[in-house]
Formats: structure tokens, sequence, C-alpha cells
């Protein structure tokens, strides 16, 4: 028997309060045991900075997001404007991405169930590449998209449209069948069941498929930016590495952090409300 | 009627020839009409006319002054076993503590809430982001790319080792309990094996974002295995590498999936089929 059973049922707010209460603590644990490490000098400040040392300097590491403030004199706005331009241009680039994936693979799913001589032609081939991963893809992305969004928003895509058309596949095929008996007697066509009835049925199934999936997109972009497509976070990550930089390195380990769990808080509101037909 | 059986047996086959046929026959067709340069996207029959000069790049002590070559065949096995090594490593690590935390978080309520937080805060931090400080805590070699890979498992799998603990069916547990089994008899013997199998094709999902953060950890933190090699071509802009690189990858990815689900069944073999099967 757990401690809180014995008492009184809680209201709602009360128990958000003590949410808060446990993960404040929690997490001051956490900071105070790293601080800790660093003021007995068992932590070294130049590898692990304790979170006192990377937050409080937040307009010198800002300035190393892009190289427009990198020199000279920048003025603490203009810091804030490069910061926010390179988070978003990842957050664009990991969108796009998304976007044409589910469109892509949402087509060419049905299609290969709609008609089966397509699906025989293209089924091998999908099969044939889906394994590749998609840092595979880089070079080539490189080699054929050149520098700037194009490359990262192919390497978001690729990664995910091989994916989502075998879900896509799968989702239809685990379809109830009366379903589409149901829409038969109706004496609905077979273009008009693949519209009606199978997308509305597997678009809550393939948004699932999606949100799972962001943070590996994330990470793609992330990867793709490394390289040198042309700014992003990917690139102040390793600008980090390759500098030394663990004052950088953890302030944006800190922002990555919180694109990813906002692109997971936005696109579960997505789900919830836009495709509510389905819980 | 016997003739039709046949066709119908052989057809995939033939539809498999006949698809991969096409793909290949419409890259080499624009090839030849020259839309891109072979320096770009390299038709098949050009990388893989290429491969026994290829074949030395998987040599990594031409690098190194002072190692003994091995041979390019020896080479070859020894980049792709050094990286399966590292994701293997990884994703065991990741996997066991995984489960062992999401475990110990619903068993003792206290260490639950104090770790929680610090669980779903540091979740959502992209494995690439952990890659500097891989580099500054374990230097190069294997630990970091065993390190990047343990991170992108062990945050998922415990998150979803809670989640799949809160969805075992109550009459499990009830009847455990009735049969007057002790909590540590109900977490061992009811609900590990009642979560196992969802946490074992979460494994599988994420298998392919593991792969992904080796290439890397191995392109940024380390002189071996596949990721080195991608690099390489990269830097050096050998496309026929690049294709040669993207084969290797994509029959690894292959053999990989394929040995999971062959030990998803073996090793789980208390769940009917239709539900351990993933989608195919």
């Amino acid at each position: 028997m757990s401690a809180t059973n014995k008492k009184a049922p809680k209201t709602r707010l009360s128990r958000l309060a003590t949410a808060a209460v446990w993960s404040i603590v929690s997490v001051a644990l956490f900071t105070g045991i790293w601080e800790f490490c660093w003021y007995m000098r068992w932590a070294n400040p130049m590898l692990l900075p304790p979170p006192h040392m990377f937050l409080q300097d937040l307009f010198y590491v800002g300035r190393l997001f892009d190289k427009s403030t990198r020199l000279g004199n920048p003025s603490d706005m203009e810091v804030v404007v490069t910061v926010l331009r390179t988070i978003g241009a990842t957050i664009m680039r990991v969108i796009i991405g998304l976007a044409a994936a589910l469109l892509v693979s949402l087509a060419v799913g049905m299609a290969i169930r709609y008609s089966p001589t397509f699906g025989k032609l293209v089924m091998p081939v999908i099969n044939l590449l889906a394994p590749v991963s998609p840092i595979g893809w880089l070079p080539v992305a490189m080699l054929i998209f050149g520098l700037g969004d194009a490359p990262a928003i192919f390497l978001v895509y690729i990664a995910l449209f091989f994916i989502m058309t075998l879900a896509t596949l799968h989702l239809i095929d685990s379809l109830p069948p009366s379903y589409v008996q149901a829409a038969r007697i109706l004496g609905a066509s077979r273009l008009q069941i693949f519209f009606h009835v199978v997308l509305p049925a597997i678009l809550p199934g393939l948004f699932v498929v999606l949100r799972t999936n962001m943070f590996a997109a994330l990470m793609i972009v992330l990867i793709a930016e490394s390289v040198g497509v042309g700014g992003g976070l990917g690139l102040v990550v390793i600008i980090a590495r390759n500098t030394f930089d663990a004052q950088l390195a953890f302030f944006t380990m800190f922002i990555i952090g919180i694109v990813g769990f906002v692109l997971d808080l936005v696109l579960r509101n997505i789900q919830r409300r836009v495709l509510n037909w389905q819980s | 009627m016997y003739l039709r059986s046949i066709g119908r047996r052989a057809s995939p086959v033939v539809w498999w020839f006949i698809s991969i046929g096409l793909f290949v026959g419409i890259w080499e067709l624009t090839f030849a009409l020259g839309l891109y340069s072979v320096k770009i996207l390299p038709p098949p029959h050009v990388f893989l006319a290429d491969l026994p000069n290829l074949i030395h790049h998987f040599d990594f002590s031409r690098h190194n002054p002072g190692e003994d070559s091995v041979g390019p065949i020896l080479a070859v096995f020894q980049t792709i076993f050094a990286t399966i090594k590292r994701v293997v490593a990884g994703l065991g690590l990741g996997f066991v503590l995984g489960v062992i935390t999401g475990a110990l978080i619903r068993y003792f309520q206290i260490f639950g809430r104090l770790t929680v937080p610090i669980v779903t805060l540091l979740a959502p931090i992209s494995p690439f982001a952990w890659l500097p400080v891989a580099v500054y805590m374990f230097g190069t070699g294997d630990k970091p790319a065993i390190f990047l890979v343990f991170i992108a498992v062990y945050f998922i799998i415990a998150l979803a080792t809670m989640a799949e603990i809160d969805a075992v069916q109550k009459t499990y547990l009830n009847v455990a309990r009735i049969m007057g089994a002790s909590r540590l008899q109900t977490y061992v013997l009811v609900i590990l094996p009642a979560v196992l199998p969802g946490l074992f094709i979460i494994l599988r999902l994420n298998l392919f974002a593991a792969w992904m953060i080796v290439l890397i950890a191995e392109s940024a933190g380390s002189d071996s295995g596949l990721g080195a090699l991608i690099m390489l071509a990269r830097n050096t802009a050998a496309a026929n590498l690049v294709m040669v690189g993207i084969v290797v990858l994509g029959a690894l990815g292959w053999v990989f999936d394929i040995v999971l689900r062959a030990i998803q069944n073996r090793m789980l073999y208390w769940v009917p089929e239709t539900q351990a099967s993933l989608q195919k």
C-alpha cells in the first residue's frame, strides 16, 4: 500500500502542485549534485561546466551562433535575433521535411494499395531502399542539392518517407473490413472508399508514426547542419566540439532540448485537436 | 491450371526483377542521356566496376603510418564489425539500463518522483547534441560512439517502460495478488514478461536512430567504422565510395532488422505471432 492511497482524494490543482514540487525537488537535486561535483573539483569545468556557468553568460555564447555576430561588438538585440534565427532555421527544416514526407508517403502508400500493378512495380524498390541509414544519403543530398535548406529537408524526407509508406500500407491492411464493406454496400466507388473511408481511418495512426519519428527527424537535420549545409543548431554543436567550448555545448544542448520538447508538444496538440475523430 | 500456379508462385520474383530493373534502368538511362555528371550520381555499373579500387579505402591503417595493413578484404570486415560492435553494445546497455530504470521508478515511489522529472527533462535533447559531451568525457575511439547510442535508446526505453507498466492489464495483477505473489514476484514474473514484447518493438523502431548516431559519432570522434568511411567519401567528394557506402549500409540495416525480428520471435515466444510481428 503506498502512502498516497490512504489520503483523501485530491483536487486537480493540488495534484498539479504536488507534481510541480516534486519536479523542482528532483531537478534541484540533479543540479545540486552537479554543482557539488564542480565545487569539490571532481568535475573539470572545462569539460563539464555546471549550470550556473553555462547559463551565466548567455550573450557571450549567443554570439557564437552565427558568423555575422561572432566578430566585432554586436548589440544584445542582434545576438538575440541571431539565436532565434538559428533556432528558426532548424525548426523550419524539420517541419517542411515532416510535412513533405507525410504527404508523399500517404499518396504513395494509398496508390500502392489502389493500383496493384503500381504496388508490384514500386514495393521492391521501397523495400530495397528502406534499410539504408539516412546518413548514407547525406553525401548524396549534398552532391545533388548543394548547400542551404534543400539537402537538410531532403534528408528529413528520406528518413521518414520509407517508414511512413510502410506504415501507411500496414494501416490500410489492418483496417476493419466492416468499414469497407459498409461503404461498398452503400454504393461507394473505389475512389470514394479510398478518400472517404480509408484516408480518415488511417490518418490518426499515421500521425502517431510521424510524431514518434519527429526526434529522428530533428537529429538528421542537426547532423545535416553539422556538416555545413548552412547555419542551424547542428552547426553550433559541431563548432562547440571543434573549439572545445563546453559552455557553448551545454547551452546548445539546453536549447535543443527545449526545441525537441516544444515540437513534441505541438504535434501532440495537433493530433488531439485536428484528428479528433479517433481516440 | 498447373501452369497458372507456377506463374503465381513465380510472379513475386518476376515483379521484383521488373521493379528493380526499372529503377536501375531509369537511373542508367538518365545518366546515358547526360542529365547529370558521373561525379555526382554514378550509376550502378560505374561504382560497381570501381569496387576493386574502392575496397582499399576501408583500410584505415593507410592513414596511420605506425599501423600494419591487414589487407583490403579483412579491412572491410573490420570496418563493418567496428560499427556493429558499437551499435550492439550501445543498444544492449541502453535497453537493459532503460528497463531497469523504468522498473525502479515504478517500484520505488520516492525514486520515481525524484527521477521522472530529470528523465523527462533530458529525453527531448537530441542525441546529436550530446556529441561534444561524449567527446569531452570519453575522448575518441569506441566509448563516445557507444555512449551516444546508449543515450539515443536509454531515455526512450525508460519512458516506454513506465508507460508499458502502467498499461499492464489489471487482471494480470489481480490474479497475481490473489495467488499470493509478493510485490517483487509480481514485478519479475508478471510485469516484466508482459512489458518486454512492447519494449522490443520500440527498440526495433529506434534501431535506425541508433544506426544514424553511431555513424555520426564515428565520423566525429573515431577513425574507424563505416561512419568514418562515409565522411571520408563526403570530404573527398568520392561519389563512387558514397554509393558503395549506401549499399553496405542498406545491407547491414536489412540484416539487423531480420536478426532483431528473429530474436523477438524466439525470445518472446509467449506472444502470439500476429502481435509480435511489426508492420512488414
